[in-house]
């Protein structure tokens, strides 16, 4: 978010930085109209008596100087100002406790005038032309030509601003972006026509890969005996798999392998599958199943080495992974937990030996006695056991196996494949040498972009090129302007054309360059140009960029054009339309993403080891997010749901992070009690775990959050003197302890009575959103490896500054049901900024205030909301 | 009337280039400083480990930037220095620009000074792909600058084949009248709109004219050949994330060879880290570079998030090496003249603590040799923060600036 720099005063007339000078003069200078105001007689005393003496030229405190006895109200800071004084007095925040308080009257004439000004001068509207941000500008050159687009990694990102990265004010245009668009412009362009190929030759290579230069993967994978061995067939690549990762198709074309292979220590005559799978070597770790199989191997039994070839087409940039397909270990993911326990229950009874070595260290006892050590130490334990004399192949346990959903998730796994990787089965690879390519293909791509082309350009049907062009130019830059181009428009793009062919180029090339200009047009990179109310297609641009991340589709062209998009019934059945549709979930991650900061969490990256949080935890808790508000939004339920619902989604994986069962990995529909811990956004993983850091939580940053976007209330930045209380990971100290300094503190009082009571309120869910009832500590075993144990007890009690008492969150939850307008309020003002990409005027909160009351007599339904702010004034003004 | 003037300053910060001259007096008889090396490791280092006991000249060198013992009158480890700024991984983009909100990196104000002195006006590289928030060089708009991540691309961008070059002549040729109706489209818009977007159309016509004279640049190196290299990359970019220290090895290597061939003078490196596990020595690692991180003051958590450290250092010093060894055009060594910057915008990953942040300043004209431990707990004031750093190489490189960020004086007794 971009802020006032701590070196620069809010307000006051001191030192101003030229920067701004120029950018005030220029605003200054742009406005003829004149509404300088005279402070009336009864303003002025209430500021001299109640205001003045902090909020001077001299004093400036908090940076605000209010001695005027005009304003300015052309001067766009001015609203921003005393719409600031207007919050504060409303609030009862100013003046503050220990100074003289007004009469209930003076304040409410000082209101009065404010509101009155305000009302007049601030109006609804003021959104400055907003350039595409990225994703729009990735949605609206698919929309505009036709093809797969997304901007190429280190594309510059757009700055946030008031909590959303489309916020006109917000969206600088920089030259190194400018120039991204230039070439984007062209490289967008290729992929419909692309630059004339000359002939290339292709010399085929040989490439020989040897162990070292294939991909390991944690304990299924690894180089042993100057081999790689394979001993799992887990359908998670990283965790079976093994490519080349020195070796990738540099053409699109035919190519040979010859591998040589071995299987170690085999249990049967089976001969080994071994699959060739086409993956590229910058895969995910993570990537599941299913890959396109080139072709199969056989490996008998024998332990001798066997050399195998093959031959296949690869697409440029691909390269072939090994999977031993019959391996004894890792069950599909997809065949679930059962699965793995019934391969489990065959492998330790066929391995007695491994069995009573297992009971005997603890294997399958509760409370989990291996915690902390890696599966290769685990298994030099069972070992040890397996060759000792001690071992009781006669121990009765032996005889009642765990069920198999227990044994699916016992850490037998690990030591099994410990064991596997010492003694075998495992394959063995040794070598693999590839040769190509043998012969050119036309590839995915190639063939992509001929098709894409003759749906462009369409026939030429006898037309010349000026006629062919104009056929083809049109409708493609109708769709890039979002609404209908005159004839001199038109022109302008034909004219370039036509100078290009004259230079001796294709016809081709001259499109490609008109469409190169379009894309860097002002027409296409900034939306909402004319001033006042909308005109339907400006307004046809805000819905759709708004509810589905992307240009208006033909339907909204077609109803701007027939000038039927204003009228409110067509307007409300749209926006219910775009609702209704599937694009509607770009509009749920974008806005989700960026409200409740779910953008953050892929690069949370928790521990894994000390959080036990996996990339399937995270997954699973961003999509109970989606899925729930998704429904609240579908079946319009009231806008109490997001904070206390009756229902949420899970599958095995957040049910585990709730300490509930869900079994499966496929995200269920759960009823909840309301007022359960979980319920809510209050109490989703998603939105506990992107209000910490991975690491720790700190009450205070959570606090802030919750102002900012749940109560709508954001307090000022911390003053930069002062520095934040740095997290103590000792234990010592309790949190509560260390904050407690913030109330003995007037000067930090002021805004943390307001932050930190609700911060506290959430200090039962870890940095993953697990319940606790007491901090972690962490600390070593006998044999020095890490344990968890309980520190602290969690305090989560505290009062909000109107005297309330919260026990917990589940308190803080029925406080914001009993005063739901506080959340409407603060939800509708957020989608009001995303809608129309600007903070809102003194106008616009009105209009908020407003759409909050129309909307809960109609029984506050979160979609009636989101229609209810498209019908608005203040959306439908520029 | 004018006790009660109603002015008010613009809520955003522009970033200027200021005015008043500082002078370089110190500088006068040493060589110029002509290039600018900046490299962060987004993770940072274990700082308890990366810190000299001893301050002054003659410290220990600690084990895990061992590989700088050789350097180390070249060179000079601070501890104590920082921004003052917040916290946290989204914090730490203001490793080379002082400050919490997005504005103008140190490295992107020199580019500005002498980038029209080569092909190149800066360079941004990280290793495979950058880390979301570790983006290190922005622009004037406070606009971050995407790093290039894969060598062959950076090979292919120094030294380019001919049929690229076609290519970019066409299309930076062609590209003069799609800038011609662009501009004609803007300037007619810009008579429809109200004050505040004019503002916005000039960052759009601001834009236009940078990448207008971006192509007369452009335009001017193609017609001088690329310097041919006696340098072959690999056939295979090292992409894959525990292949990212292979990948930091090849871009030392071609930024060396940037610098050898005056490609560029400004250079920008990211040391990228994720969940990757690393192998070294033969050893795979406990757990991922992140997790070692948070490493909860484990023992053996610190020991393995200190040996990546360790070879990160290791490549660092081969590349001083390297450029100490190669020379300029007037027979001096390139590290002569040449700002390193190493360290990282982390202080303690563990706590994601952006303090006291481990640096090196190396090569250039500076009085070298020794551990300076700044005392952050000596009053406020007095206290150099790193913008006092950059304030000294910025200076030192003939920009006129005397402040930065929060930074209002240099650490010129230190370095001259």
């Amino acid at each position: 978010m971009i802020t006032t720099s701590p070196d620069q005063p809010l307000f006051g007339r001191r030192s101003i930085p030229v920067g701004a000078l120029v950018g005030a003069t220029a605003l200054l200078a742009g406005l003829t109209a004149t509404a300088v105001e005279p402070i009336p007689k009864v303003a002025d005393t209430f500021l001299v008596n109640y205001c003045l003496d902090c909020h001077d030229a001299d004093t400036e405190k908090g940076d605000l100087n209010l001695d005027f006895m005009e304003i300015d109200w052309t001067d766009p800071h001015a609203a921003v100002t005393w719409a600031k004084v207007f919050d504060a007095l409303e609030a009862g925040d100013m003046p503050p406790e220990n100074k003289e308080q007004p009469e209930s009257t003076e304040r409410q004439a000082m209101l009065a005038w404010l509101d009155e000004s305000l009302t007049k001068f601030d109006r609804p509207g003021g959104t400055v032309i907003r350039r595409l941000n990225r994703t729009e500008y990735e949605s609206s050159v698919r929309a505009a030509l036709g093809i797969p687009f997304e901007v190429p990694k280190g594309f510059p990102d757009d700055p946030e601003f008031h909590g959303f990265d489309n916020i006109g004010e917000g969206l600088i245009l920089s030259p190194p972006l400018m120039q991204k668009y230039f070439e984007l412009a062209g490289l967008a362009a290729d992929l419909i026509l692309p630059p004339e190929k000359g002939e290339v030759t292709i010399e085929p290579e040989t490439n020989e890969i040897l162990p070292d230069d294939l991909s390991m993967a944690f304990d299924g994978v690894q180089l042993r005996d100057d081999v790689m061995r394979l001993v799992t067939r887990s359908d998670i690549l990283i965790r079976s798999c093994s490519w080349p990762t020195r070796f990738e198709a540099n053409h699109t074309g035919t190519y040979s392998i010859k591998t040589r292979l071995s299987a170690l220590g085999p249990e049967s005559d089976t001969p080994l599958r071994v699959d060739l799978l086409v993956v590229r070597p910058s895969m995910t770790f993570t990537q599941t199943g299913p890959l396109p199989r080139v072709a199969v191997f056989e490996v008998p039994a024998d332990c001798k080495v066997h050399e195998l070839s093959a031959k296949f087409d690869l697409e440029k940039g691909q390269t072939v992974s090994f999977h031993w397909a019959n391996a004894a270990l890792g069950a599909p993911k997809a065949d679930g937990v059962e699965a793995v326990g019934k391969q489990n229950r065959e492998l330790l009874l066929a391995n007695p030996k491994l069995h009573a070595a297992w009971l005997a260290v603890g294997g399958f006892e509760r409370g989990q006695p291996m915690r902390g050590r890696t599966p290769n130490e685990i298994w030099k334990m069972v070992k040890e056991k397996m060759e000792s004399d001690e071992l009781d192949l006669e121990d009765p346990r032996l005889e009642a196996l765990p069920s198999d959903a227990a044994l699916g998730r016992n850490g037998i796994v690990g030591v099994l494949k410990s064991m596997h990787m010492e003694r075998g089965p495992a394959l063995d690879i040794h070598s693999a040498t590839f040769f190509g390519p043998t012969e050119l293909k036309e590839s995915r791509a190639e063939r992509d972009q001929r098709l894409r082309a003759a749906r462009f350009l369409g026939e030429r049907e006898g037309r010349n090129d000026e006629e062919y062009a104009e056929a083809i130019l049109r409708p493609f830059l109708e769709k890039a302007f979002r609404r209908p181009v005159s004839k001199d428009q038109l022109q302008d793009y034909l004219d370039i054309a036509k100078r290009h062919w004259k230079g001796g180029n294709r016809f081709e090339d001259g499109i490609h360059l008109a469409i190169r200009a379009a894309l860097c047009s002002t027409n296409f990179l900034f939306r909402g140009q004319r001033e006042g109310a909308l005109d339907d297609y400006d307004l046809a641009s805000r819905l759709s960029y708004f509810l589905a991340s992307a240009p208006p589709d033909s339907r909204l062209m077609k109803l701007a054009g027939e000038g039927s998009l204003s009228d409110p019934d067509v307007l409300e059945t749209e926006s219910r339309r775009l609702l209704s549709d599937n694009r509607s979930r770009l509009f749920l991650e974008s806005f989700l993403g960026q409200w409740l900061d779910l953008d953050l969490l892929p690069d949370i990256m928790p521990d894994e080891r000390l959080l036990k949080f996996l990339p399937q935890h995270l997954q699973a808790i961003t999509e109970e997010t989606h899925l729930f508000v998704s429904e609240i939004l579908r079946e319009n339920h009231p806008i109490e749901t997001f904070v206390d619902p009756d229902f949420t989604y899970l599958n095995r994986r957040n049910a585990q992070l709730y300490g509930m069962k869900v079994d499966g990995d496929d995200m269920q529909r759960v009823s909840l009690e309301r007022g359960h811990r979980h319920g809510g956004i209050l109490g989703q993983a998603s939105v506990m775990m992107a209000t910490a850091n991975g690491v720790d939580t700190q009450p205070v940053l959570r606090g802030v959050w919750l102002l900012e976007n749940i109560f709508g209330d954001p307090p000022p930045e911390p003053p930069s003197s002062v520095p934040g209380i740095e997290p103590d990971t000792t234990g010592a100290n309790s949190i509560r302890e260390l904050l407690d300094r913030h109330k003995a503190d007037a000067s930090c009082a002021g805004c943390h009575l307001k932050i930190d009571p609700p911060g506290f309120a959430l200090e039962n869910f870890d940095p993953v959103g697990r319940w606790r009832e007491y901090y972690p500590v962490y600390e070593k075993d006998a044999e020095g490896k890490v344990i968890t144990k309980n520190g602290q007890a969690v305090d989560s009690a505290s009062e909000l500054e109107d005297g309330t008492p919260l026990k917990d969150v589940t308190d803080l939850k029925r406080y914001l049901v009993a005063n739901i307008d506080l959340f409407s309020d603060c939800l509708a003002e957020k989608l009001l900024v995303y809608a129309t990409g600007r903070p809102l005027s003194f106008g616009d909160r009105k209009e908020v205030d407003r759409i909050v009351a129309d909307v809960k007599a109609k029984g506050n339904g979160f979609q009636d909301l989101i229609v209810e702010v498209v019908l608005s004034e203040s959306f439908r003004t520029k | 009337m004018n006790r009660r003037h109603f002015l008010r300053s613009s809520s955003i910060g522009l970033a200027l280039p200021l005015l008043e001259s500082t002078g370089f007096a110190a500088a006068a008889n040493s060589p110029p400083v002509k290039r600018l090396i900046a490299i962060g490791s987004y993770l940072g280092f274990h700082t308890p480990s990366f810190f000299p006991k001893e301050a002054g000249r003659d410290y220990t060198m600690p084990a895990v930037i061992s590989p700088l013992d050789e350097l180390r009158s070249n060179l000079t480890v601070f501890s104590g220095l920082d921004h003052r700024a917040p916290n946290g991984h989204k914090h730490w983009f203001n490793y080379l620009t002082g400050k919490g909100v997005r504005s103008v990196s140190f490295d992107q104000v020199i580019a500005r000074q002498i980038g029209d002195q080569t092909r190149f006006a800066s360079l941004q590289l990280t290793c495979g792909a950058p880390p979301a928030q570790g983006q290190m060089s922005f622009t004037r708009e406070g606009i971050a600058l995407p790093p290039i991540g894969r060598p062959s691309v950076l090979f292919g961008k120094l030294f380019s084949s001919d049929s690229d070059k076609a290519r970019m002549e066409y299309l930076l040729d062609s590209g003069g009248s799609v800038l011609d109706l662009v501009t004609r489209e803007a300037k007619a818009l810009q008579g429809t709109v109200n004050a505040r977007d004019r503002e916005k159309l000039d960052e759009y016509f601001t834009s236009l004219r940078e990448v207008e004279k971006n192509v007369q640049k452009q335009r001017q190196w193609l017609e001088k050949p690329s310097p041919k290299v006696d340098f072959q990359p690999p056939k295979f970019d090292p992409l894959a994330p525990d292949l990212t220290l292979e990948c930091e090895t090849l871009m030392y290597e071609l930024m060396a060879l940037a610098l050898e061939t005056d490609s560029t003078r400004v250079i920008s490196f990211v040391l990228p880290g994720s969940g990757q596990v690393f192998t070294i020595d033969g050893e795979r690692l406990l757990s991922g570079y992140h997790g070692l991180s948070h490493h909860g003051n484990d023992p053996d958590k610190i020991a393995d998030f200190n040996k990546i450290g360790h070879e990160h250092v290791e490549r660092f010093a081969e590349f001083l090496k390297r450029i100490q060894s190669s020379k300029d055009p007037n027979g001096n060594a390139i590290l002569d003249s040449t700002a390193v910057l190493y360290g990282s915008g982390m202080g303690n990953a563990n706590t994601h603590n952006n303090s006291n942040l481990p640096i090196v300043l190396a090569g250039g004209p500076f009085k070298h040799g020794a551990h300076h431990a700044i005392d952050r707990e000596d009053g406020t004031s007095a206290t150099p923060l790193l913008g006092d750093l950059y304030l000294t190489i910025m200076q030192s490189m003939g920009v006129e600036a005397d402040k930065f960020a929060k930074a209002k004086r240099n650490m010129n007794d230190y370095l001259l």
